[in-house]
């Protein structure tokens, strides 16, 4: 019953990275309060699901296998620290060659991206579907795809994407804007030779 | 946020899949991590044997239970060196690529740490530091400063140094030292063994050079250069971030001078550096050195000198009462390095005498030669002396009678 005060009080008080450090069930509440938000970060980027476990499972077996060494108190820091073992992860992840084809394959079962959406990227009346996005995507530097992903599959901030990846704002702003266009202009020069489809919700588990 | 990065929220909202974990899956993880968190004030395992340990057990389906008493065994019995990296996977990364793209991290004793981006292509490279973009492209011997701020472009050319110009380039640099390093492991290499940085496990290596010790830490499973550390007098230079094959764009490389930009050095263009430009410099690298001139002129001796003046110059200007701006600074520091290139100029010309002999002389002192040429078939020779005068004398000084003579600039007396 002590303990379990000592959690609510250090939750409270953002304290609870500390306790964390030596205590198995105030690391279990992190594990809680952060696993759905970084395997949903790895699944958006992934899309396979297995691939999405694995990944999730080492940034979490890393986690703890190195929380004492951690330096940071707060909350938001942990969630960054997260973030960036993930982003590592998930770069190392997908050099290798296999798991991008891997990927690919999945994102074809995502099917056709809606196209009021598309419209209003690339202002035409070109069809797109997941599979090409992920393509393009995966053709930009591996800086450019991790910030895109901490910013769009991650919900980041720039000044959270800055603190993840060690970069300043300003240089996450140009190159998401950047790597934006480089994506909008990859999208624009693709002519699908697929036949229409009516907008697709066909989703991948 | 503008509306265009709405756009792209929009987009990526409408993915459709499904991003909720399994439950089975959820709760057999945390139990195998809590079990990791229980092991973890014991000698930490190789995360590597581990989780393929891990995927090996979930595969065939072993309960996670049975699996997490597995994982704790094999703590006890898995050596903590165990990484199947060797020097030679994490070196091809670097020696084999294409193009490479990585951050500068130059953190000095005074704390004062600065990031530097940094673009390579074969031959090229482009720094960007705080609104200011240095591009080198040493196939062409061309070099060009750009001062954004001040809307100021520097020009250079290191044309006349020949074949000389490609041993400036700091990628190739770096990639010889380490092939050089590579041709005798056993004795140039040392396994720094397995370090957890930000939770990712690396492997590291030191490679012995005599002007870049170097220190490397890859992935433990991928070999992928993580970080490089080089450790340079008074400044740790750390390398992170690294890309490798990317396709760069050729603008990035390009010494065309923007439109807006004003060419400060029009008129009097940085060539080749001069006997009055290499007088400067001496004075520089003396005057950075405690007094003292350079222990030796050829290619290495001359890098070891520039960047002892650049740290000088750079604390000298961080600590002065009306620091000069970053496009005056740079104009300067360009000016004493091309100076230092004109013994390696004389040296790579076969109609030149050239002699250094100035190592452990000290700035000032009377009649004391330090450097002395002339073209083969001519005379008198050009005497720069330690005061930094300069005679024309029929004989050359003599040898016998001076330390630390060079009797090549390349080769040190022994």
């Amino acid at each position: 019953m002590t303990q379990k005060k000592t959690m609510e009080q250090a939750t409270q008080t953002d304290g609870l990275v500390s306790v964390a450090r030596h205590d198995r069930e105030a690391f279990g509440l992190l594990f809680d309060e952060f696993h759905p938000q970084i395997f949903a970060y790895c699944k958006r980027r992934l899309v396979r699901r297995t691939s999405a476990e694995d990944v999730t499972s080492e940034v979490f077996l890393k986690v703890a296998g190195s929380i004492q060494d951690f330096p940071g108190t707060s909350t938001e820091e942990f969630r960054k620290w997260l973030f960036r073992i993930a982003t590592n992860q998930i770069n190392a992840h997908l050099r290798k060659s296999i798991r991008r084809r891997e990927l690919l394959e999945s994102a074809v079962e995502l099917g056709r991206i809606k196209s009021s959406v598309v419209e209003a990227i690339i202002d035409s009346h070109t069809q797109l579907d997941w599979q090409t996005l992920y393509e393009a995507l995966g053709k930009l530097s591996e800086r450019e795809q991790s910030i895109i992903s901490l910013r769009f599959f991650g919900s980041l901030s720039h000044n959270q994407i800055s603190d993840v990846l060690v970069l300043k704002a300003g240089s996450v702003r140009v190159t998401l804007s950047r790597a934006l266009e480089k994506l909008k202009a990859r999208l624009c020069n693709h002519e699908t030779s697929k036949p229409a489809l009516s907008d697709t919700k066909h989703g991948v588990n | 946020m503008p509306d265009s990065n709405k756009s792209w929220d929009n987009l990526f909202r409408n993915l459709p899949l499904d991003a909720m974990p399994e439950e089975g899956y959820r709760r057999g993880l945390r139990e195998q991590v809590l079990a990791e968190f229980d092991n973890q004030s014991r000698s930490r395992p190789p995360i590597v044997i581990v989780n393929q340990t891990r995927k090996m057990l979930t595969k065939y389906y072993i309960p996670y239970w049975t699996a997490a008493t597995l994982l704790i065994c094999l703590v006890w019995i898995v050596q903590p060196d165990s990484s199947k990296v060797a020097a030679q996977d994490v070196v091809a990364h670097i020696v084999n690529a294409r193009t490479a793209q990585w951050d500068l991290f130059i953190k000095s004793d005074s704390g004062d740490d600065q990031q530097v981006k940094i673009f390579l292509a074969a031959g090229k490279q482009r720094l960007e530091f705080n609104g200011w973009v240095a591009i080198a492209d040493h196939t062409q011997g061309q070099c060009m400063s750009l001062f954004s701020n001040e809307k100021l472009a520097i020009t250079v050319s290191v044309a006349q140094l020949g074949d000389n110009v490609l041993k400036l380039d700091q990628f190739e640099q770096m990639r010889r030292e380490l092939r050089i390093a590579m041709e005798d492991p056993e004795h140039n290499v040392e396994n720094l063994g397995l370090k957890i940085i930000d939770g990712q496990e690396l492997v590291g290596f030191k490679f012995k050079s005599k002007s870049l010790p170097t220190k490397i830490w890859a992935d433990a499973e991928t070999a992928f250069p993580i970080l490089i550390e080089i450790v340079a007098e008074n400044n740790q230079l750390v390398l992170k971030n690294h890309e490798f094959n990317i396709d760069l764009d050729p603008l990035l490389f390009s010494l065309e001078v923007p439109a807006g930009y004003r060419i400060l050095n029009e008129d009097s263009p940085i060539t080749g550096g001069s006997e009055q430009d290499f007088i400067r410099s001496l004075e520089m690298y003396a005057k950075s050195a405690n007094g003292e001139f350079p222990t030796r002129l050829d290619e290495q001796g001359l890098a070891e000198a520039n960047l002892q003046y650049l740290n000088h110059s750079i604390k000298h200007d961080i600590s002065a009462e009306k620091p000069r701006s970053q496009a005056e600074q740079t104009a300067d520091q360009l000016l004493v390095i091309q100076g230092g290139t004109f013994p390696t100029g004389l040296a790579a010309d076969e109609k030149w005498d050239a002699h250094y002999g100035g190592t452990g002389v000290r700035l000032g002192t009377p009649d004391r030669p330090i450097f002395w040429y002339k073209p083969k078939t001519s005379a008198p020779y050009r005497v720069i002396y330690a005061d930094l005068t300069v005679r024309d004398e029929v004989e050359p000084p003599n040898l016998s009678k001076l330390n630390g003579v060079t009797s090549k600039l390349a080769k040190p007396k022994q």
